[in-house]
Parts: structure tokens; C-alpha cells; sequence
């Protein structure tokens, strides 16, 4: 139970990291640090944590689109995997099984949240009135305490009752329906197409297909890591630039035949 | 320039780290960005009348919306404005602070939420999908942290030293140019990850009698590797730009449907073959 209670505080810390610093936390590898730190077992929730990284690579709210709730997610599914006590494979797996339920509840949980802060928002409006700026605070507050809730109440509840349960769930998986585990292992591989291809319909226009072609080959076929194909893709941004604006330049200068004025040259900075 | 202090613009900066906590559907971000912003006004404000304090409140309870990233900047201009300006003319903070949310929220999605965080993402992960290090972590949160902190503390200071002279400087042209490099680097890494990170292979036989069977997964690999990962990622894009995003979650738990069906199958249904390995 104070595990729990532990793990709640961590979800809404890390919901409070989503809606204000951004330090990084609100993404399932590090989020999964702290549900390792309060169940004593590091390195499978790093693994579980990881893994769902890389499947909600993704997941990312773009404007005033709410996505699945990757935090209670990670944290569900990473401290119910721990506590099912199979092998990292099996726990990996079951992290996935439930943290995906648990990311697309929590998701209608934050949209409620966000309707319900307009009563906040209507309270802000009458407290400044009064000319007190201090008078507001409580109204922002109420605010953030909420989306603290969004995450902490349904993971204590389902961490702690899935604790009671989980070891037994876990056992009835591996023993009588063992497919079950192999499928959400194989479904949980192909996760990261579906976060990607997300990226992609943002992404993709004009030219965009050259660069797709050029990171998918300097990874597949020439094998280089992450780190080194970013490093590359910022060269080719940078000459991408360089040729695009040289383009506008010169078509400028044909269209009007006459030679680059003040404002041109300020493109250069 | 400057009846700010360091000190007060600090407090801000502090209260920029819960610039999103009280959002909602109405005005979005508008009453965090009071509660961010009213260090500042209070000293403004400190002998004006009460009229003059509800209006400077009403100014930020506006419709606002931006990235996180990007508020300390728009507020650091906002506190230069709001300083310089007499309250006739007030409406410039207003229309500042309207115009610049567009376009940084626009280069914040593209260059921070599109392409930093998943690049870091992806860093770290790599780093300790295997064996759980600890190391993967700290590097994402040393790739995150070293970029956006800088952004956050010199967006404040450097926006209330330097006013809209800065933008007025680089021009609005500069967002359109960065969040096509933006757009250049974010595609490129995509199309790696699609082979590092999505996994699948299937374990399809072919038996000829007698010999080794013929492995079709090997021959997939000879013709193009990660053929696979390709498919389902380009099924997944149809699938996103038919349903224009909304049915992320159709298409996950449908990828969860035909593994389970497929695996039970092949459980319960004896010559049923393995499909996915």
C-alpha cells in the first residue's frame, strides 16, 4: 500500500513535469526510473521503460491534441510487470498488456480535466476583480492539484489492488494461455510503427521522402547509431537551407532583374 | 533598459516551470500565464490604482496558447513592453504576446516535441532496452535538460533586455526556415528508427521434403532488411492520414487484435503456422 501511495506521488510529479518544466520525465524511459527506485528492481524497469519509450516514441501532444497518457501507462504497467515476478521477457510483456488500457483511460481522465478547469478559469476571472494579484494563485493551484489526481488516483487504485492480483495473473498467463504473452511481446515490436508513422503525417511534405530514404539507409544498411544519423541529419538540414534560400534568392533576383535590397540581405542571419 | 530586477525576472522563471498547470479548453494556457507573469505586474503595479490592477490581470487572462518552452521569451518581451508602455497603449503587450504564440508554438512542436524529445528518446533507449542500464536515462536527460534549460533562462533574460528588437532582427521568416530544417532533421532520424526500433519478423517455413527448410525471413533480409518494420509503418501512416490522427488508438489496439489472433491460432489450431516470431 505505501508502495502504492509512492507511486501515485511519482505520477502526478511526473503529470506536473508534462504541463510545466518539460525536464523530461513525462516520458516513459525516465519515468520508469522512479517506479525502479521505489520497487527496489532498476534494471527490468529501465527495460519495461525502454521498451515503451520506444513504442510511444510518438505519442506527443501537438497543439490542443490530448494523447494517450503515457505516464500512468509506464508506471502501471512497469510496477505491475515488477510485481508479477516472472522473467524480464514475461514482465516486459505484461508491462505492455496493461499500460496500454491504462494510457487510453487515463487519456478521457485528462480531457475531463481540462473541461472541468474552466471552472477554475471563471473563478480566476471574478478573483481578479479585486485588483489582488496574489488573489488568483489559489484557482492556478486548484488547477495543477487536479492533474496531479488525473494520474495519482488511478494508478495508487490499480497498483494497489493489482498488487494483490498480479503474481496470480501473471502465473494463469504463463501457465495456461502462454500465446497471450507472445502475442502483446510481438505487439509491443511493432508499437513503434504506429508513434512513428504519427511523426510522419506531421512531417512529411514537399520533398521530405529524399530524407526518409537517406535516414532509413544510413540505419539499415550502413547500421549507424541514433546519435551519428541525427548528426547527419543536421548537416543535411543545414544544406537543405542553404540550397532552399539560395533558390528564393535567385528567383527573387530574376524576377525583379534589379539588384538585392537592404531586406534581402538579412536572410543571411 | 531595466526597472526589472534579476531577482523578480528569476521568480518568473520559477513560475514558468508550472506554465501549463491550470490549462484548459477555454483560453488554454491564459491563467498559468497570469500566475507566471504576476511577480512582475505586482511590482509594476505596486502604487496604481485597482482598476489599473484588474485590467493588467484581464490582459493575461486572455486566449493564450503557446510552447512551454517559449514562454519565458514571450514573457521576458512582454515585461520589456509592459514597462515601456503607457496605459493607452497598453494594447501592444496584447497584440505582442498574441502574434508571437502562433509561430512559437508552431517551431516548438516541430523543432522540440517533433524532433528533440524523440531523438533523445530514442538515444537513451537504445543505450538500455537490452540490459536496463542506468546509463540510457541520464543521457536522455542530459540531451533534454542541456537544450532546454538555456532556452528557458536566456529566452527570459535575453526577451527582457532586448524587447521585440530581437524578433523584429531575425523576422518572422526565421521560424519558417527553422521549422523546415526542423522538419529535415526530424524525417531523416524517423527513417532510421523505423529500422533500429520497430521489430518484426516472421517465422514462415517452407518445407520442401527433404533439406533444409526454406526460411523466409533470411530471403526477406537478402531482398531488403527491415522490409517488415516498412510495411507496417507505411500501413500505419494510411491508416493515421485516412483517420487524420485521431484513431491512433483504433490502430494500436487493432495491432493487439490480430497478434492475439494470430498467436491463439496458432496455440489452439494444430498446423496453424507460426506467422510472427
Amino acid at each position: 500500500m505505501i508502495q502504492a501511495l509512492l507511486l501515485a506521488i511519482w505520477a502526478g510529479l511526473c503529470t506536473w513535469d508534462q504541463f510545466g518544466p518539460h525536464l523530461g520525465f513525462r516520458k516513459p524511459l525516465l519515468a520508469s526510473v522512479g517506479v525502479g527506485i521505489i520497487l527496489g528492481d532498476m534494471t527490468t524497469a529501465i527495460m519495461i521503460g525502454a521498451t515503451m519509450e520506444l513504442m510511444w516514441l510518438g505519442v506527443n501532444n501537438i497543439g490542443a491534441y490530448v494523447p494517450p497518457d503515457v505516464i500512468s501507462g509506464t508506471i502501471v504497467g512497469a510496477a505491475l510487470g515488477i510485481m508479477s515476478g516472472g522473467d524480464s521477457a514475461s514482465a516486459i510483456a505484461l508491462a505492455v498488456a496493461i499500460g496500454i488500457p491504462t494510457a487510453t483511460l487515463v487519456q478521457q481522465l485528462n480531457i475531463l480535466v481540462m473541461t472541468t478547469n474552466i471552472t477554475f478559469l471563471h473563478g480566476a476571472d471574478k478573483a481578479a476583480e479585486s485588483g489582488e494579484f496574489k488573489s488568483i494563485n489559489k484557482y492556478f493551484w486548484a488547477g495543477a492539484a487536479s492533474f496531479f489526481l488525473t494520474r495519482a488516483v488511478p494508478v495508487f487504485i490499480a497498483t494497489g489492488i493489482g498488487s494483490f492480483v498480479v503474481e496470480d495473473i501473471m502465473a494463469f498467463l504463463q501457465n495456461q494461455v502462454p500465446w497471450v504473452l507472445s502475442a502483446f511481446s510481438t505487439a509491443g515490436g511493432m508499437m513503434p510503427a504506429v508513434g512513428l508513422a504519427m511523426l510522419l503525417t506531421m512531417m512529411m511534405k514537399k520533398n521530405m521522402w529524399i530524407f526518409l530514404i537517406c535516414g532509413f539507409v544510413l540505419a539499415a544498411f550502413l547500421k549507424v547509431p541514433t546519435i551519428g544519423i541525427a548528426l547527419v541529419a543536421a548537416a543535411a538540414a543545414g544544406f537543405y537551407d542553404f540550397v532552399v534560400e539560395g533558390n528564393k534568392k535567385s528567383a527573387q533576383a530574376a524576377a525583379t532583374a534589379a539588384p538585392a535590397s537592404d531586406e534581402d540581405e538579412e536572410y543571411d542571419l | 533598459m531595466g526597472k526589472i530586477s534579476k531577482k523578480t525576472l528569476n521568480r518568473v522563471l520559477l513560475r514558468t516551470q508550472g506554465c501549463q498547470f491550470a490549462h484548459n479548453y477555454e483560453r488554454m494556457q491564459s491563467l498559468s500565464l497570469t500566475y507566471c507573469i504576476s511577480p512582475v505586474l505586482e511590482e509594476l503595479y505596486k502604487d496604481a490604482p485597482k482598476e489599473l490592477r484588474v485590467k493588467a490581470m484581464q490582459r493575461y487572462l486572455e486566449y493564450f496558447n503557446t510552447h512551454p518552452i517559449a514562454i519565458p521569451f514571450i514573457l521576458g518581451i512582454a515585461t520589456a513592453v509592459e514597462e515601456n508602455t503607457d496605459e493607452e497603449h497598453k494594447d501592444t503587450v496584447t497584440a505582442i504576446k498574441t502574434s508571437l504564440m502562433g509561430p512559437f508554438a508552431g517551431i516548438g512542436d516541430s523543432l522540440l516535441n517533433l524532433t528533440w524529445f524523440p531523438i533523445a528518446g530514442s538515444i537513451g533507449a537504445s543505450l538500455c532496452v537490452s540490459n536496463g542500464s542506468i546509463l540510457g536515462p541520464i543521457v536522455m536527460f542530459l540531451l533534454i535538460n542541456l537544450l532546454y534549460w538555456p532556452l528557458k533562462y536566456f529566452g527570459l533574460h535575453k526577451g527582457y533586455e532586448s524587447g521585440m528588437s530581437l524578433v523584429d532582427k531575425f523576422g518572422v521568416e526565421i521560424f519558417d526556415r527553422l521549422g523546415d530544417a526542423a522538419n529535415v532533421l526530424g524525417v531523416m532520424v524517423t527513417g532510421g528508427l523505423i529500422a533500429t526500433t520497430v521489430k518484426l519478423k516472421t517465422a514462415i517455413e517452407f518445407s520442401f521434403g527433404e533439406g533444409d527448410p526454406l526460411v523466409l525471413q533470411t530471403q526477406l533480409d537478402s531482398v531488403l532488411p527491415c522490409l517488415l518494420p516498412i510495411i507496417v509503418t507505411f500501413i500505419c501512416y494510411r491508416l493515421l492520414k485516412k483517420g487524420q490522427g485521431k484513431n491512433s488508438a483504433q490502430i494500436i489496439l487493432g495491432i493487439i487484435a490480430v497478434c492475439l489472433v494470430l498467436f491463439a491460432l496458432n496455440y489452439y489450431v494444430p498446423g496453424f503456422p507460426k506467422i510472427f516470431a
